[in-house]
């Protein structure tokens, strides 16, 4: 018995039923899936072109290797994965290694298959991963501020969408879009004021107060798109520009296109992350958020202002969301259409208990959400015999798994959603 | 680590064959249960021929390390007194699972198998009291001197004052908590003043408190009454202690016979690790004390009473109606009235009043600032602002109930929404917040209406019942889900129930396009369902069909359910205070599973209800609801949980949405959208009431603020 399963069992007991072994069962089973699914519908002869680069560029750049065969590999080599799992149960360190490469493989296995007999633009679906993953990292990152000093907050995709709407509007009727995204961060910020108001004023239970958010979100930018936009009198502003068009940063082959060529909320998104970790975890204003957040009776008696410190992450927060919010409009989309936020808030929000409540694990999970949507949207190009609710399913799947502790477990902070009183 | 021996505790163990026992705060010859517990472990293992050994703990702060010394001393079973160590136990007890624990007055949460936990029926006990006091009051006023407000306490208090009631109607009792079980002192100024105040029985429930307070009034010449064990001998001395003919009896708890039990049962290989042992009247574990000096006092008649006081209690036929907690449990309808929260009721319509009033003055701004920006005077800005409004509104109210087409039609659009409110409901009842209501809808729709078109043939009274139980175990399932998932792993149901709407959405929409869709159909829909599957329309002109009645039985049913079952009652009970629950011995990890089940139920039957009633529908199509399962947890709160308030509530709700349609015809400039800016506005108006109480100065009720939820993880 080594000394991690005895750190992960008080009783001193081992069990029998362990997470890993529970993670080599799934992967066994998905090895018989995928092999079973190879060898009966498969052609022999189908090769997989893997682009990289943009396939229409000169030179093509492309890796083809013959489909069925090198599925079988990655069938066959999740099976010893599965079986290596389940029969050794091995520690913690190693079955976070086994999950991690298994998952690869997945994707891998996915790539090729779906690129059966046609053509996939690796470079491509790299940059759309992170072009998708944008909104999800904003608002994770809008997540992980408010969490971190115990306030929950579901009310993300209201905020976004409001962000949305309002942003739109106002480029709209100023035909100035930084006009547009600043009203955009300003409408997040005033939606996470009245979230603030609710749950540190009132006291209202966070979750109602975010559903509360939501609700009223869908009724103003629906009631925004139909007594200001639909009559509109003034032509589109256009979208954000891509930052960095017109310079040779641009045309560098493949890093060219994975760095460079993205319009501002991206670089936004991906100079935040990174900014929030350190003020987060490097300054005294991270300190004194983090014990707001874990103790607030002990902050409170150090001196610390636990009111200041949740309305000011709370608002904040609404304003990086409203960054996101000003994705969908203003930077990818071009108007505004009602609901276009479509959950990326609640998916931000499993992001954030992916990475642990922390803005680079964050940051990660929001990227495997972005690549998870990049894929669907590339099966869907490519018709791929996978029906496209399916793909679109498995971000889901992946939260409820995640939540359930199969990927490690994740601890909330301590006072995560409880009230605060002075006393 | 290799070496631990995980031979549950038995005496064969060489090493382990020693008894031990940490006390509460105090000595094991206060007086109190740490005496009590002694005397039992004493008796047991003198008899036995068993080794045994005591820790006293002076601050609460060393009740870990008592236990780790009697771990130490190779004790094979340990024995805890008091809510306190409880705590420590649930730890220590992990991380030792060669050593057997039993917990006096408090209940390990989940069970262990080393652990078994003695509680007692203290409401039982505290009832009996009461009824004494009742039988011998002449001022009619009784007091209580309660010790810390903790669940047995609170159970001796109120039970206690329920007894005196039961016998003697006209009682008062005066009651005050004392939040500590050490200081006789300040327990004897609080008798002396409810002494003085008229009170002439005092019943002191709290350890030392309740002993100086006992002892206080008896010497001021009042009756009194002792608790936990007979206080004849141990406060006032078998006698000797001056006040002693003023004891009347004692509420006891039998931890000595508890404990010895145990003992005896641990010796002989017979512990009950994982479970409680609940002491009652029916097994003795709580009663009166003999009268002692007081014998004269109670006549022949005052002791028949009492017994038959006991003997209905034991068998049930008379309940305490106090919760595990020590919660009142209101029963009959004049309780409940009496209890009532009419300011309550006040703020539920002004909260939809203002909400329909700010959403008036938004119809008046919209319209406002275009006909200014059309360069129209303000005169007439104003005039017609006014005039938007009216219409608006007048469309709304006639487009829900101004005819009696309208009042049907809002009755139909509000069945899904009965559904979807109790599901929510019923969630908030067990302190879950169930948002899956929508995809628990969807996926009742679906099955039922897969029952509905592939099977033909049927009678309608066969195969209608059949499509509704298909539908009602879709959802079931779809919400037991999380249920399971929060009671397995603790993953907060918020979460997971996000995740499982989209994936129940995305499910309908790939089986409604692709293997379910009906070839002969242009849109994207299943065939038709069988006749046989369909409501009967009660009122074929207005559409009417007959889920409206299901509604109707489901709400009478979830009323029955909640408040008249044991298993609502826990249910209930786990919602108000899952630690409280736990000491009671319910299992949390099942109410959460059933809650959740049962709740996903009632939202599949409100798909099904929407799929196999409306004549608009008879098919599942990719995208049928329009929010139901959102609307339900407004229609919840506006119900504040309870399922008889939904009807009124989703009444409301479908009127307001059935009206919206007449509303934007009527006022050509407002959009549909402004019902959604209403119903977000009421539920924060409702969870925020402190808005509405303060908009409209009404008075703020208690401390009792209702908790709907709560943070991740726990």
């Amino acid at each position: 018995m080594n000394a991690e399963t005895i750190h992960n069992n008080p009783t001193g007991r081992k069990r029998f039923v362990t997470r890993a072994r529970g993670l080599g069962l799934f992967y066994l089973i998905l090895a018989i899936i995928v092999l079973v699914w190879t060898l009966s519908s498969g052609s022999p002869q189908a090769l997989s072109r893997l682009g990289l680069g943009i396939i229409l560029q000169p030179p093509p750049v492309r890796l083809t290797i013959p489909t069925q065969p090198s599925l079988i590999a990655i069938g066959l080599l999740l099976g010893v994965i599965g079986l290596y799992a389940l029969l050794r149960s091995p520690s913690e360190r190693t079955t976070n290694v086994l999950l991690g490469s298994g998952a690869l493989f997945v994707v891998l296995g996915a790539i090729i298959a779906a690129a059966a007999d046609k053509s996939i633009d690796l470079v491509g679906l790299v940059k759309d991963s992170v072009r998708l993953a944008t909104p999800i990292m904003l608002g994770m990152l809008a997540g992980v501020m408010c969490e971190r000093c115990a306030v929950i907050n579901i009310g993300i995709e209201g905020m976004m969408l409001t962000a949305a709407a309002v942003g739109y509007m106002v480029s709209l009727y100023t035909q100035n879009m930084w006009l547009g995204l600043l009203a955009a961060v300003l409408s997040g910020g005033v939606m996470a004021t009245l979230h603030a108001l609710l749950t540190i004023q009132f006291l209202v239970d966070h979750i109602i107060s975010g559903t509360c958010i939501n609700i009223l979100a869908v009724g103003i930018s629906g009631y925004i798109r139909a007594a200001f936009l639909l009559k509109n009198p003034f032509g589109a502003p256009g979208l954000f520009p891509y930052v960095f068009q017109g310079t040779p940063l641009w045309d560098i082959p493949i890093i060219g296109t994975i760095l460079f060529q993205y319009q501002p909320m991206v670089y936004a998104a991906l100079v935040l992350v990174p900014l929030v970790w350190f003020v987060l975890f490097r300054t005294p204003w991270g300190l004194r958020t983090r014990a707001v957040g874990e103790h607030p009776r002990a902050a409170d008696t150090v001196g610390i202002n636990v009111f200041k410190i949740r309305y000011v992450n709370v608002i904040l927060a609404g304003c990086v969301a409203g960054l996101g919010g000003a994705w969908f409009s203003l930077e990818t989309v071009g108007h505004f259409d009602d609901l276009m936020t479509n959950n990326r808030g609640f998916i931000a929000l499993a992001a954030m208990i992916f990475g642990n409540w922390n803005p680079l694990g964050g940051a990660a999970g929001a990227l495997l959400f972005g690549f998870a949507d990049a894929l669907n949207f590339k099966f869907q190009i490519l018709e791929v015999n996978v029906p496209y609710q399916f793909i679109g399913m498995l971000p889901f799947i992946l939260t409820m798994v995640a939540v359930a502790g199969v990927i490690g477990r994740t601890t909330p902070p301590a006072a995560d959603g409880q009230p605060y009183r002075k006393q | 680590m290799q070496n631990l021996s995980h031979n549950t505790g038995s005496p064969e163990d060489e090493r382990r064959v020693r008894v031990g026992l940490v006390t509460d705060v105090g000595h094991i010859d206060d007086g109190t249960f740490n005496q009590y517990a002694y005397e039992g472990l004493r008796r047991a293992a003198t008899e036995l021929g068993l080794e045994y050994t005591y820790i006293e703990t002076v601050r609460p702060e060393d009740h870990e390390v008592n236990l780790l010394i009697l771990i130490e001393e190779q004790c094979g079973l340990i024995i805890t007194v008091g809510n306190g160590l409880g705590k420590v136990v649930e730890r220590v007890a992990k991380e030792h699972p060669d050593v057997d624990f039993v917990t006096v007055d408090f209940v390990v949460q989940p069970p262990l198998s080393n652990v078994l936990s003695l509680v007692f029926a203290e409401d039982q006990a505290g009832f009996l009291a009461g009824a004494l006091a009742g039988c011998i009051t002449r001022s009619n006023i009784v007091g209580v001197v309660a010790g810390e407000t903790v669940p047995p306490v609170l159970r001796f208090r109120k039970g206690f004052a329920r007894g005196a009631r039961y016998v003697n109607p006209k009682v008062r009792v005066l009651s005050e908590h004392v939040e500590s079980f050490n200081d006789p002192d300040k327990g004897r100024s609080i008798a002396l003043s409810f002494v003085e105040r008229g009170a002439d029985v005092i019943f002191g429930a709290g350890g030392r408190t309740g002993s100086g307070a006992i002892r206080g009034a008896a010497e001021a010449g009042a009756w009194v009454i002792g608790v936990d064990q007979d206080e004849w001998f141990t406060t006032f001395e078998r006698g000797r202690a001056p006040g002693s003919d003023r004891l009347v009896s004692s509420a006891i708890k039998r931890v000595d016979i508890a404990v010895e039990n145990a003992v005896r049962d641990w010796a002989a290989g017979r512990f009950k690790g994982k479970s409680n042992w609940l002491g009652s009247l029916r097994n003795g574990g709580v009663g009166l004390a003999p009268f002692h000096a007081a014998e004269n006092v109670v006549s022949q008649e005052i002791r028949a009473r009492l017994n038959e006081v006991t003997i209905r209690l034991r068998d049930g036929a008379l309940q305490t109606r106090i919760g595990p907690a020590g919660e009142d449990q209101l029963e009959t309808l004049w309780d409940r009235l009496r209890v009532w929260d009419w300011g309550e009721l006040a703020v539920l319509v002004l909260a939809v009043c203002t909400a329909l009033l700010i959403g008036a003055v938004v119809i008046w701004v919209t319209r406002a600032a275009d006909l200014r920006g059309a360069g129209l005077p303000w005169s007439q800005v104003i005039q017609e602002a006014n005039a938007l409004v009216v219409s608006a509104y007048g469309g709304l109210y006639e487009g829900a109930i101004g005819s009696p087409r309208a009042l049907a039609g809002s009755l139909i659009y509000c069945t899904p929404y009965v559904m979807a409110g109790l599901a929510v409901a019923l969630g908030f009842q067990c302190g879950l917040f169930n948002i899956g209501v929508e995809g628990q809808l969807y996926m009742g729709a679906l099955c039922a209406t897969v029952v509905g078109f592939s099977i033909t043939g049927l009678p309608i009274y066969v195969h209608l019942p059949l499509a509704v139980a298909a539908g009602a175990l879709g959802g079931a399932v779809w919400g037991a889900i999380p249920g399971a998932l929060k009671a397995i792993t603790g993953a907060h149901e918020v979460i997971n129930t996000i995740m499982m709407n989209y994936i129940a959405v995305k499910t309908v929409d790939y089986l409604v396009k692709n293997p379910l869709k009906d070839v002969t159909a242009t849109l994207d829909r299943t065939p038709f369902v069988a006749e046989s599957a369909r409501f009967p329309l009660l009122v074929p002109q207005l559409n009417i069909h007959s889920a409206v009645l299901l509604a109707f039985a489901a709400i009478g049913l979830v009323w029955y359910f909640l408040f008249k079952t044991t298993w609502g009652f826990e249910i209930r009970t786990v919602g108000a205070n899952p630690s409280a629950a736990r000491y009671a011995g319910i299992s949390v990890k099942r109410s959460f599973v059933l809650a959740m089940a049962l709740s996903g139920m009632l939202a599949g039957m409100g798909g099904l209800d929407v799929v196999l009633g409306r004549p608009s529908e008879y098919a599942l199509k990719a995208a049928f609801s329009t929010g139901f399962g959102f609307d339900g947890i407004a229609v919840a709160m506006l119900a504040k949980s309870h399922p008889l308030g939904v009807f009124p509530a989703a009444f409301l709700w479908g009127a307001l949405r059935n009206g919206a349609g007449l509303m934007q015809v009527r006022a050509q400039a407002i959009s549909i959208d402004l019902v959604n800016i209403i119903q977000g506005l009421v539920i924060m108006f409702i969870a925020a009431d402190q808005i509405i109480r303060w908009l409209y100065r009404l008075r703020a009720r208690g401390e009792k603020a209702v908790v709907f939820t709560r943070g991740w993880g726990r």
